[in-house]
């Protein structure tokens, strides 16, 4: 089998919650899980592969196939260095902004999702999305932000101050 | 306290790789917020992933350290460098590359896009949006001015290791490699043609003007072509190893070389055979050996000096000012417009200029990057100003000892500080600056010259992170 037979093929997803999701398999092999899974399999006749993601709920994998068929076509100029990295910070592009600004729950599920699934440039996205969030803020404006408690009693926190105090200073 | 904390549900892992998109300033305040944070943030590892990321680099192998304790100091002394550097610097730009170090500068003197830069052995305009530039390992690859960069579509034979290249126009590339071949490439085809007969070893460096195609092998034998028709006009032998090369108008070839001399040879008669030998008429860059109370480490005027092409008589010295006290100060980077031939030398951001007709030499009075004396200046002022605040103090003062930490030490900085505040320039030229590329245009009678230069790191002709550009009225 040629690799365009292979990528124009249809894979069905399968999330936690028995949704299934048909998608393309150029579009599914940009998580390398999925990929490693497809390549375990051998797809070597007409049936559609049936892949189960116990770790994905349906919510989160659409989103994530949304993702992926955006961004299938990047793949060609980023797979010449597989360490291409996004810019800067501020230069997620509006697409990717405006998918990575639903809730901090759905972002976090994003994270694990990415990671469960490594998908690279996904995982950079939503990564890059929280040290957004962080960044400029300062402890208890984190704390806050991410519901976070402070469980540094009196005395440790001071130590803490104390040994990071060279560095307060610019 | 309500809500959820959904860190909770990330293994320390993933917060790893949260905190590594992190800049320096929140990773470290992100100790404070609780104690899971500050046991993750006590791991180094966390710094280096966030350096990395920070400063685009790939591979910690080709990160030339500044600070060795930990990547925590590391990022730290990196940040504070670019603060000094970005607070003192008149005009200061930091661009992200996106490759691992800069080894090539290259300067649009006349469009609107101004400096490239990049790990590559040849880098200039290419068809349209394109730079191009071709890295080792023998791959072409080329890159859009966005900072993408893709392998060409034809790879290199596997014995080629490009190790010089240079765009002739906007459809040609000049490239030599490792063997010592030498060929030029329609940019938009990517098919190619050789010079022959090829160097004997490895290509160092090429230049183009117009119609010429000047390059140089590791035997230090300069070979000047024809670009359109591939037929070799000059060779030319130079006899220490040529630092940077260029060509103009047909009329000269000049080497910069590595024992301080510029090297000129006049091309102007077409009729002479490829086999004659040109005399170059020669240029030393000499500083003059001064007693000082600090043997071995003196600091000396340099000289320039105007050799006669026919008698070999000295004709004249030119003054270039302080320069460190090393017997042979290197060419770093040379222009040749249409009457004069620009200059940089050494580790110093001056600018001389040499008119080609009249041999006469100009010294800039405006460096390039005109800020060495200011950001040290200042810096003695805080000290003797300002001795109250005494924490700023140190911090500065420990940016300052980061930053000439390859001169001398702290202690001798201290020394140095009131040196300085004597006389007011003594540390001018010890910047760890390198020009690194210039280039010279001429519109209506006057010259711009525009120069970029980087590096905080005196790792010699390794360039990381900071580009300065500067442009000076000539």
């Amino acid at each position: 089998m040629t690799e365009e037979n292979t990528d124009t093929q249809m894979v069905k997803l399968c999330s936690s919650d028995d949704r299934e999701f048909e998608v393309e398999a150029k579009v599914a092999k940009m998580s390398v899980t999925i990929r490693n899974m497809l390549e375990d399999l051998g797809l070597d006749n007409d049936e559609v592969p049936n892949i189960p993601l116990p770790n994905v709920n349906s919510q989160i994998l659409e989103m994530v196939i949304n993702y992926c068929k955006h961004h299938k076509d990047d793949v060609v100029l980023a797979t010449d260095d597989e360490t291409t990295r996004e810019r800067a910070l501020e230069d997620i592009d509006p697409w990717d902004q405006k998918f990575v600004g639903a809730d901090q729950g759905t972002l976090f599920e994003l994270i694990l999702a990415a990671n469960y699934l490594d998908i690279k440039s996904l995982l950079d996205l939503t990564c890059k999305t929280v040290a957004n969030m962080i960044k400029g803020k300062d402890a208890e404006e984190i704390r806050k932000t991410f519901n976070i408690q402070n469980d540094f009693t009196k005395e440790e926190e001071e130590q803490v101050r104390k040994e990071n105090e060279w560095c307060e200073e610019k | 306290m309500s809500g959820v904390n959904y860190f909770e549900k990330l293994s320390d892992e993933i917060v790893v790789l949260v905190m590594s998109h992190c800049e320096y300033d929140d990773l470290d305040k992100l100790g404070f917020v609780c104690q899971r944070f500050n046991f993750i943030i006590q791991d180094d590892n966390v710094w280096r992933d966030a350096f990395m990321t920070k400063f685009w680099l790939r591979d910690t192998q080709f990160v030339s350290r500044i600070k060795n304790i930990s990547w925590k100091r590391e990022y730290l002394a990196r940040v504070r460098l670019l603060r000094v550097w970005e607070r003192h610097r008149g005009f200061s730009k930091e661009m992200d590359h996106g490759l691992i170090s800069i080894n090539q500068l290259y300067i649009d003197g006349m469009g609107q896009r101004e400096i490239r830069a990049g790990n590559a052995v040849g880098i200039g305009n290419g068809v349209g949006d394109f730079v191009l530039t071709s890295v080792e390992g023998g791959e072409l690859r080329r890159g859009t001015n966005k900072g993408r960069l893709y392998k060409g579509r034809t790879p290199m034979a596997p014995n080629h290791v490009v190790t010089a290249s240079c765009v002739a126009d906007a459809r040609t590339l000049v490239y030599g490699t490792s063997t010592g071949a030498l060929a030029k490439m329609n940019l938009l085809h990517e098919d190619r043609q050789y010079f022959e007969p090829r160097h004997g070893s490895r290509v160092t460096h090429i230049a183009t003007d117009k119609d010429n195609v000047m390059s140089c092998s590791a035997e230090n034998i300069i070979k000047v072509w024809a670009l359109e028709t591939r037929q070799l006009l000059h060779t030319l032998y130079c006899k220490s190893r040529a630092t940077c090369i260029a060509l103009g108008q047909r009329q000269y070839a000049v080497a910069g070389c590595a024992d301080g001399m510029l090297r000129m040879w006049s091309l102007a008669s077409t009729s002479t055979p490829a086999t004659t030998i040109i005399q170059p008429l020669e240029y030393k860059l000499q500083p003059e050996e001064q007693s000082h109370e600090r043997p071995g480490r003196e600091l000396s005027a340099g000289t320039l000096q105007v050799w006669s092409r026919l008698t070999g008589d000295k004709l004249r010295d030119v003054g270039v000012g302080r320069i460190r006290g090393r017997r042979n100060v290197p060419v770093s980077a040379l222009a040749i417009g249409q009457s004069q031939v620009a200059i940089t030398y050494g580790s110093t951001l001056r600018v001389l200029l040499l008119d080609q007709k009249s041999m006469d030499i100009a010294r800039l009075k405006r460096r390039l990057v005109n800020q060495g004396v200011q950001l040290n200046k200042d810096i003695a002022e805080r000290k003797s100003n300002n001795r109250t605040k005494r924490d700023y103090q140190l911090n500065m003062d420990e940016g300052m000892a980061e930053i000439e930490s390859q001169v001398y030490s702290r202690n001798e900085w201290e020394k140095r500080a009131g040196q300085m505040n004597a006389n007011g320039d003594l540390n001018e030229d010890e910047m760890l600056s390198v020009a690194l590329a210039i280039s010279l245009s001429h519109s209506t009678g006057s010259v711009n010259g525009r120069a970029a230069a980087g590096d905080f790191l005196d790792s010699g002709d390794e360039l990381d992170y900071v580009l300065q550009y500067s442009q000076v009225e000539m």
